[in-house]
């Protein structure tokens, strides 16, 4: 009896493009936004949870058919603390044998394979994938109801990452069924997939 | 302690270099990726005086039907793709950078010619030669083994100060060596070390005896509080292999161990209590181990077992065989971890 496949799926003996995020999130975002001929050439592993994802760098670079990937793209949220998003960012090149100096979205060239960071929403801002799919909401009657929301609960949250996610959240919380993000990027109506504040990000993964 | 190896045209693997060993190393891959052959590796490169003594014992195991005598059959698959005019080289450094490489290769059937072979007929029995030369440091010393139709003479060991070790094969095997080896525990008043592992299988054991009952061989029998002396050879094959690590371990001072699929027989319950005891054992007694396995299981307990010990020193080695090379990957404890934490297959 052959093993179950593991989650993060093997890698194949052709060329491909990998790409590593943080959570399931991401993953969903990127498989919504890449468009399915992008999406089936890449292999995506999810560290499940941002911390992991220098050791998930170390293991999908110590795999024998690593040399088969064309490409590396990392997609890390900035969060609230640029400062430590940037040394996580360092300590996945160090995994990956990158040495050249981060530069946010660009695929590091000469390097085999060649690796490029995505860092959300701008590789500027403080935020995450959450800045992205604000922006490209579908309903701008709710987004203005959630705004005022906000207002009136005395803006509680301390951080500016905080504040997009409650948003976010509140926000998906008032469809006709209530969705968490990755449910909401499933053959989304809630968001516009083609909305140009994801069109840095998909050109990311086009060029992976 | 190996700190690396090299090897080259032995068994399946055309060339395989790992380094980075730990004192504990866990061999993994799919089948037939050559985790056995690299165990063996492992085992010549610590004991090079007696290479072709060492490949047959092993042979007759893998192989019981073979005769010695006949090369074809029995030597032949030691080699790569079955080239012994090619021979078969191995090289291991260890943590004092002192380099031992040992090659073996068949010589011409002239040079065997002795009294022996007068009166065989050509064809119908060839004689054959195995030539072992082992370079330690800058010391060159030959070994010459000789076989026919007649039998084989095996060369006297190399005085090369080898340090040994217990092979433990991949099914229990309870023979006169551990019957031996747990007697001279009982002498030394030692058997409490074997208990105290056979009880992460069986809480209900509490003794080892050894009893000749019917008045001629000697058996292995543990007291259990509920039934009394129970033979060991009538209990479960996971008590057999909890047994034979155990008296094994128990009998090796600074020697190396090799286990050949450790998980055999043992329920998954008893693996974590066997990697408290071996990295124990392993660190108090300055033992380097090298164990293959197929269980992730075993790979995760292991590495839970490094990590609650705070010991670094475990190397778990991911072998895949690729055109012309076998590629070995070694993962420290933290990664084996990440690995399963984040569900990554590391067993290739």
């Amino acid at each position: 009896m052959s093993r179950p496949p593991k989650d993060p799926p093997p890698f194949p003996t052709r060329p491909f493009g990998l790409l590593l995020v943080e959570g399931g999130d991401e993953e969903k975002l990127c498989k919504a936004i890449a468009g399915l001929n992008v999406w089936g050439g890449l292999i995506c592993w999810n560290a499940r949870g941002r911390l992991n994802i220098p050791e998930l760098a170390g293991l999908a670079a110590r795999d024998p058919s690593f040399g088969y990937a064309r490409s590396v793209g990392v997609l890390l949220d900035m969060e609230d603390d640029p400062v430590k998003a940037l040394a996580l960012i360092q300590e996945v090149l160090a995994a990956l044998s990158v040495t050249t100096p981060f530069e946010h979205g660009v695929f590091v060239p000469g390097a085999a394979p060649k690796v490029g960071v995505f860092l959300s929403p701008d590789g500027q801002q403080t935020g995450s994938i959450d800045a992205l799919c604000k922006q490209a909401v579908q309903n701008p009657a709710l987004a203005s109801c959630v705004d005022t929301l906000v207002v009136c609960a005395g803006q509680p949250h301390t951080t500016q990452a905080r504040g997009m996610k409650g948003w976010l959240d509140a926000y998906l919380a008032m469809q006709p069924e209530p969705l968490r993000l990755h449910q909401a990027l499933d053959g989304s109506k809630v968001f516009d997939l083609n909305h140009a504040a994801f069109d840095p990000l998909r050109a990311f993964l086009q060029a992976l | 302690m190996l700190t690396s190896i090299t090897v080259e045209n032995f068994r399946g693997i055309e060339r395989l270099h790992v380094e980075g060993l730990g004192r504990v190393n866990l061999i993994i891959g799919r089948n037939d990726s050559g985790k056995t052959a690299l165990l063996e590796a492992f085992f010549l490169a610590v004991n090079p005086d007696s290479v072709t003594e060492i490949l047959a014992s092993r042979q007759r195991e893998r192989n019981p039907d073979a005769e010695v005598k006949n090369f074809d059959e029995f030597w032949l698959p030691i080699f790569y793709q079955m080239d012994a005019r090619r021979g078969f080289r191995i090289e291991g450094v260890d943590h004092q950078a002192s380099k031992t490489t040992i090659s073996l290769k068949k010589t011409s059937s002239e040079l065997t010619k002795t009294t022996e072979d007068i009166g065989i007929h050509p064809g119908h029995s060839e004689a054959w030669a195995l030539t072992c030369t082992v370079k330690h440091d800058e010391e060159v010393q030959d070994a010459l083994t000789k076989g026919s139709s007649k039998g084989v003479q095996f060369p006297p060991e190399l005085d090369l100060s080898a340090e040994g070790g217990n092979w433990i094969q991949a099914t229990p095997s309870i023979s006169k060596i551990e019957i031996r080896a747990l007697s001279k525990l009982k002498q030394h008043g030692r058997d409490g070390l074997i208990i105290d592992f056979i009880r992460n299988v069986n809480d209900q054991v509490s003794g080892i005896e050894l009893l000749a009952p019917s008045g001629n061989r000697v058996a292995i029998f543990l007291r259990t509080k509920r039934d009394g002396l129970v033979p060991l050879l009538m209990m479960g094959e996971g008590m057999k292999r909890c047994f034979e690590f155990a008296v094994n371990l128990a009998v090796t001072d600074d020697l190396p161990i090799y286990i050949d699929e450790v998980e055999n027989g043992l329920h998954h319950s008893v693996l974590h209590p066997m990697w408290t005891w071996i990295a124990k054992a392993s660190r108090e007694r300055n033992v380097q181990f090298f164990i293959t396995t197929h269980s992730e299981e075993c790979v995760q307990a292991a590495a839970a077992v490094f990590k609650e010990q705070n010991d670094n020193d475990l190397r778990v080695i991911r072998l895949d065989k690729q055109e012309h090379e076998t590629k070995a990957v070694v993962y420290d404890r933290n990664l084996v971890d990440a690995a399963g934490r984040m569900g990554v297959e590391i067993r290739g």
